[in-house]
């Protein structure tokens, strides 16, 4: 439906059209292709710290360089979504992103899921089935085409850790049924492969907010060695589950949910025990100790709890959040990295204002909050032009890092949507 | 114009179908293979004449998360209302050259009916709702009818003359100018049209919410 714009760029309508013509079936893409997408182009300027994607400290994903602020431009995404039937039931989703700010030495042009999916309904149930790559349900922020935000610009420290971090490998499958009218319940199970390093990147850095998108090729570039969150290293498969609830569809809607890894407790593939790492674990952004980031050889057993609700009233929409990252590795005890949120948006007519409140917390080593106020005019469902700002403060737990950080950014935003 | 019309109807009106000033036809629409064709619009193609279009807006319902109905046919300067009768927001949209505009989010009835005051077609969609789809057809002439569930549609008061007959589907993919039809009003009675017609899509919500 949203793919008229690019057919017009793509394809002009063929010579002897009618007026009474559908513009879109008439177009040289096929019926059974649908082609989607966005593109955010940006203006931003920046707080001193230059972002931890190259390799600063900052938590954003931009900032200064050179320890002063920078205002500059930035493609910071644009996506091209395929979905193509394959036959009734079956269709293969292809998202790749492409972007002029990607992490340092990383590719500018990613895929970001790739899946085969199938749905139908078998008396009243609504089954989905995925198998691929793919982005396992654990943001509440991402209902728009594109995996993208609606509610603002920058995702919560949640979000932004799930799109930076999160991607599995694997088959899903959802199950949904009405329980009692007007209640919907749903079930997710999910198992796959890869992630055997989701978490490392936290450890290196502890929480962040931005809006870079990982994909499935995801590579970091620290000052302390290259982060690959999505390599297979034990040989065990992670699973998740997720059970949701929705009340009068878009009033009310819970979800809870655990996730993990499965990862050997920083056992490598047929290492025959623990590999050994001297020292203890000691995140803070910038300021990684020799021994932080651990051989590339360890699986990080990483486990997520997460429970979210959204309430959708009249024209409000608020939605809270909290997720516990627990990462356990092959010595020291494991830590856990908390974030909550709250977030509150307003839709009147075309414009959209809405705020949000991070609070984040890793045990004895990090502790930190961020602001985030959003302000949208939508020209029509396409066309958006967004202005945000961010405030983030951290105080990084001593001896680490004994000074507080403190990370800014004010971003404007035009949203193109086909 | 607009009087000789207005004496046309009213003659039409005033005696009905004895003279032969206007009359009604019935077309009947099949595919190759002989099946109904429903919700295709047969309009006379020109017709000289100024037409004013009705007071009373047209309406084009949400019901359940589908358009109602979901091929809207109407004359040039109609009002369409788009009432949601569900319990939940809907935001139509139309990015049609015929006519453009976008209704955010609303609730029951939104502010002000639609005018579609370009002839064309209108492809109506819900940003909410991804597969919503429904048509608006805007036509020159108040002489259309669309296809009931067996194929069938009458056209009423049609002006004695030979005329152009046009049919369009959202199943045809090829501009209505390939396949008219010349009729005699007040000679004809009954045309059929049978043509090739691609297999019908109704909007289908995913098994499973998008989590939207
Ligand atoms: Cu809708």
């Amino acid at each position: 439906m949203k793919t008229a714009l690019l057919i017009a760029l793509l394809a002009s309508a063929p010579a002897g059209a009618s007026k009474f013509d559908d513009v879109e079936s008439s177009s040289k893409i096929p019926a059974w292709l649908k082609v989607s997408g966005l593109v955010d182009g940006r203006a931003y300027t920046a707080g001193r710290e230059d972002s931890w994607l190259r390799q600063g400290t900052g938590r954003l994903r931009y900032g200064g360089s050179n320890g002063h602020d920078a205002a500059r431009l930035s493609l910071s995404q644009a996506s091209l979504v395929l979905d193509a039937d394959l036959w009734s039931k079956a269709s293969f989703h292809l998202h790749t992103n492409l972007t002029t700010d990607p992490p340092a030495d990383h590719s500018p042009i990613g895929i970001f899921e790739a899946f085969l999916q199938a749905d139908r309904k078998y008396y009243g149930t609504g089954v989905r089935a995925r198998a691929g790559a793919l982005m396992p349900l654990l943001s509440w922020e991402h209902p728009d085409g594109a995996w993208s935000t609606r509610y603002t610009l920058t995702p919560s420290a949640i979000g932004s850790w799930v799109g930076e971090d999160v991607r599995v490998f694997g088959v899903e499958a959802v199950a949904e049924r009405p329980i009692v009218k007007p209640v919907v319940g749903r079930f997710t199970f999910g198992t796959f492969i890869g992630g055997d390093q989701i978490g490392r990147l936290l450890w290196y850095r502890s929480w962040a907010l931005h809006d870079y998108q990982a994909d499935i090729a995801a590579r970091y570039s620290t000052p302390n060695g290259t982060i690959r969150p999505f390599s297979e290293i034990d040989g065990r498969a992670g699973y998740y589950v997720r059970g949701d609830v929705d009340i009068l569809e878009q009033l009310a809607q819970v979800g809870a949910g655990y996730w993990t890894n499965n990862g050997h407790n920083g056992q490598g593939r047929g290492a025959g025990g623990p590999v050994a790492l001297p020292g203890p674990p000691v995140p803070g952004p910038g300021l990684p100790g020799p021994n932080l980031i651990g051989a590339d050889a360890e699986a990080y057993r990483t486990e997520v709890q997460h429970i979210g609700a959204k309430a959708e009233w009249k024209r409000l929409t608020v939605i809270t959040q909290t997720m516990k990252v627990t990462i356990q590795r092959a010595n020291g005890g494991p830590i856990d990295w908390s974030d909550a949120f709250l977030l509150a948006s307003y839709q009147w007519k075309k414009w959209r204002a809405s705020a949000r409140y991070d609070r984040f917390w890793a045990t004895n080593l990090d502790y930190g909050f961020a602001w985030t106020l959003f302000g949208a005019y939508d020209f029509d469902v396409r066309n958006q032009l967004a202005a945000e700002w961010v405030y983030l403060s951290a105080r990084p737990g001593e001896p680490v890092f004994p000074r507080s950080q403190v990370d800014r950014l004010f971003q404007i935003n035009y949203r193109l949507r086909f | 114009m607009k009087a000789s019309a207005r004496i046309a109807a009213a003659s039409a009106c005033l005696l009905g179908a004895s003279i032969a000033a206007a009359a009604d036809l019935t077309v009947s629409v099949r595919d190759l293979g002989g099946a109904p064709i429903e919700d295709a619009v047969v309009f006379v193609y020109e017709a000289s004449g100024k037409f004013a279009p009705p007071k009373e807006p047209a309406v084009m319902d949400q019901i359940d998360k589908t358009f109602v109905p979901r091929v809207l046919a109407i004359l040039a300067g109609t009002k369409v209302r788009f009432p949601n009768k569900d319990d939940i927001h809907h935001h139509v949209y139309s990015f049609s050259k015929a006519r453009k505009f976008d209704l955010p989010l609303y609730k029951g009835e939104p502010t002000d009916p639609i005018a579609f005051e370009t002839p064309g077609l209108a492809k109506l969609g819900c940003n909410i709702h991804d597969w919503m789809m429904g048509y608006v057809l805007i036509l020159e002439n108040p002489y259309f009818a669309k296809t009931a569930k067996d194929g069938t549609a009458h056209l009423k008061n049609v002006p004695a003359g030979t005329y152009k007959l046009a049919l369009w589907s959202d199943r045809r993919k090829e501009p209505v100018e390939q396949a008219l039809k010349t009729v005699s009003i007040g000679k004809d009675e009954k045309v059929s049209f049978k043509l090739a017609f691609g297999p019908l899509k109704l909007p289908k919500p995913p098994a499973v919410k998008a989590y939207k």
